[in-house]
């Protein structure tokens, strides 16, 4: 038996029909397959990645029935999932910041014109950007991350984290004025 | 910033393995919560031997390095299901750079029976166009490849399967080697329509939604209502991925594919121009023939290789013929955005 087409349905719809049947579950696996690996990936590298991606749709997957539709939708659902499983990886995730800010600290800019340096200014901030990613704390890092690599709105992220609206804001500001202190002056975005 | 300083695409091997860890955790009986957190590191191992024999079609797994107890579902190099195929090939799709020329080209290579008042022949053409857009020039040229009569027309009439169109060959005659290019000129914009529209209007593929469910209501809205939108985008599969359509086009039909019933995974398979793929197919019954519509994908790009029609069962119209042949088949050689038209001899009007 093929599962008819899930193409028109809402995610909620999609859940709840999984409990019944749960093939109907490998729909919303698809549908946010890219998203969630992307932030997991970005956090604790591609190895690591492939565990706690898996993991987190296996645990959505046995939590399903509980899913309250009522509470929240379904992404921020998955991605708070995904984040209390990446801090179960703390050391994996710092480690990986830190190689990231070695890359390159030997590196010598070498061109003299301006095509040049603006191509590799990006390179060249990484090891100080990685650096105070890894100096953030739990908290910071998890709204910074779930705003720049989940994508994730403000009150999205509120919903994640179990936190006030008003908060995410704060972590938010705070978090970038660290990044941006670590950051040569001038530098403008993340 | 910090989102590309971070970024770390998914291999194609690692995606194969999660979603087979996923599936196969879902279907598995519930276990507790401890001891599924064990196991990924077993699944893993052999989500990537089952992938990687799917994709090279080798068979692997001896007894020496079967786990002591493989998970049923894992077990086994079992070839890709038609879903992970497909939206395999829509994520690779996807990322297809977009290209940029004055035509659009593409160069098809079709082969199959033609049924002529001479006899039966497999004739193999080469068809390639060059096409600046409506209002704009165009060139379309051919050659054939070869030809061979195959035997008297049989009985049952033409096939049944709308394989290439009429044969100006006369006579049982076997062509020996490729025949020259020639080309003429034509108006544009033929390549970015796609005809038989099923009867209706064709539509401009520039227009084609690139969002899968935007795209399913267009071909219901478009097509005519006894027309099966899975049915239609198997058998147009070919055209959608030779014509100027943008990445995320061709990666809307491979999702509406894999959400379409009736399509299963053959596993890897050879295309007639001898490449290699991963086989999706939906198999037709007409008058006690029995053929399986066959796309050819190429995991590494998402490209649409080819299309076929393998006889699974030859009924009167393809009487005598073995199971497994390929009756008629469009290849795509080459396509994309080019400043150029070969210099071919140009054909003379009339």
């Amino acid at each position: 038996m093929t599962a008819p087409p899930d193409l028109d349905w809402t995610d909620a719809e999609l859940i709840a029909a999984s409990v019944r049947d749960g093939d109907r579950f490998t729909a919303v696996y698809d549908r946010y397959f890219p998203d969630v690996h992307r932030y997991v990936a970005g956090r604790l590298g591609p190895q690591a990645a492939e565990d706690v991606v898996a993991e987190t749709f296996l645990a959505a997957f046995r939590r399903r029935a509980a899913f309250d539709p009522s509470r929240g939708t379904v992404r921020p659902w998955l991605f708070g999932i995904a984040t209390n499983l990446i801090n179960q990886h703390r050391r994996t995730e710092t480690r990986r910041y830190r190689a990231l800010a070695r890359v390159g600290v030997d590196r010598d800019p070498g061109g003299h014109d301006e095509r040049v340096a603006a191509s590799v200014s990006a390179e060249r901030l990484q090891p100080s950007l990685a650096s105070a990613l890894a100096g953030l704390s739990r908290k910071d890092r998890d709204v910074v991350l779930l705003k720049a690599l989940a994508q994730l709105s403000h009150e999205e992220i509120a919903d994640v984290l179990g936190i006030p609206y008003g908060t995410v804001g704060s972590r938010l500001n705070r978090a970038r004025k660290k990044l941006r202190a670590a950051l040569p002056t001038g530098t403008e975005g993340m | 910033m910090i989102a590309t300083m971070l970024d770390e695409p998914p291999t194609q091997e690692s995606e194969d393995a999660v979603r087979h860890r996923v599936l196969n955790g879902m279907r598995a009986p519930q276990r507790p919560e401890r001891r599924a957190w064990r196991r990924p590191a077993l699944w893993s191992g052999l989500g990537l031997t089952a992938t990687a024999a799917a994709v090279t079609g080798a068979v692997v797994l001896s007894s020496g390095t079967t786990p002591r107890a493989p998970d049923p579902g894992a077990a086994g190099p079992q070839p890709m299901t038609a879903k992970t195929v497909l939206l395999t090939a829509a994520t690779k799709a996807e990322g297809a750079p977009a290209g940029h020329g004055r035509y659009w080209s593409s160069v098809i290579r079709e082969g199959g029976y033609v049924v002529s008042d001479s006899g039966q022949h497999y004739t193999v053409r080469e068809i390639g166009s060059w096409d600046a857009g409506p209002g704009k020039d165009a060139w379309v040229a051919e050659r054939v490849v070869s030809s061979r009569y195959t035997g008297p027309a049989p009985a049952g009439g033409p096939s049944p399967s709308g394989g290439p169109v009429n044969s100006p060959n006369r006579g049982p005659v076997t062509r020996p080697g490729p025949g020259k290019w020639t080309k003429s000129k034509v108006k544009g914009g033929e390549a970015f329509r796609l005809a038989d529209w099923e009867g209706t209007d064709p539509p401009d593929v520039r227009r084609l939604p690139a969002d899968p469910q935007a795209l399913r209501r267009f071909l219901n809205r478009t097509l005519p209502d006894h027309a099966d939108p899975a049915e239609w985008l198997m058998s147009n599969a070919q055209k959608v991925g030779a014509a100027p359509v943008k990445p995320r086009v061709l990666a809307a039909m491979y999702r509406l594919l894999a959400a379409a019933p009736g399509l299963r995974g053959v596993g890897a398979v050879t295309d007639p121009l001898g490449r290699r793929g991963e086989g999706v197919a939906r198999r037709v019954r007409a008058d006690g023939t029995v053929l399986d519509e066959r796309l050819v994908i190429d995991p590494a790009t998402g490209r649409l290789l080819a299309q076929e029609s393998v006889l699974v069962t030859p009924g009167k119209a393809w009487a005598g013929r073995k199971p497994g042949t390929v009756v008629s088949y469009d290849a795509l050689v080459s396509c994309g955005w080019t400043d150029k038209v070969p210099a071919y001899p140009v054909e003379k009007a009339g």
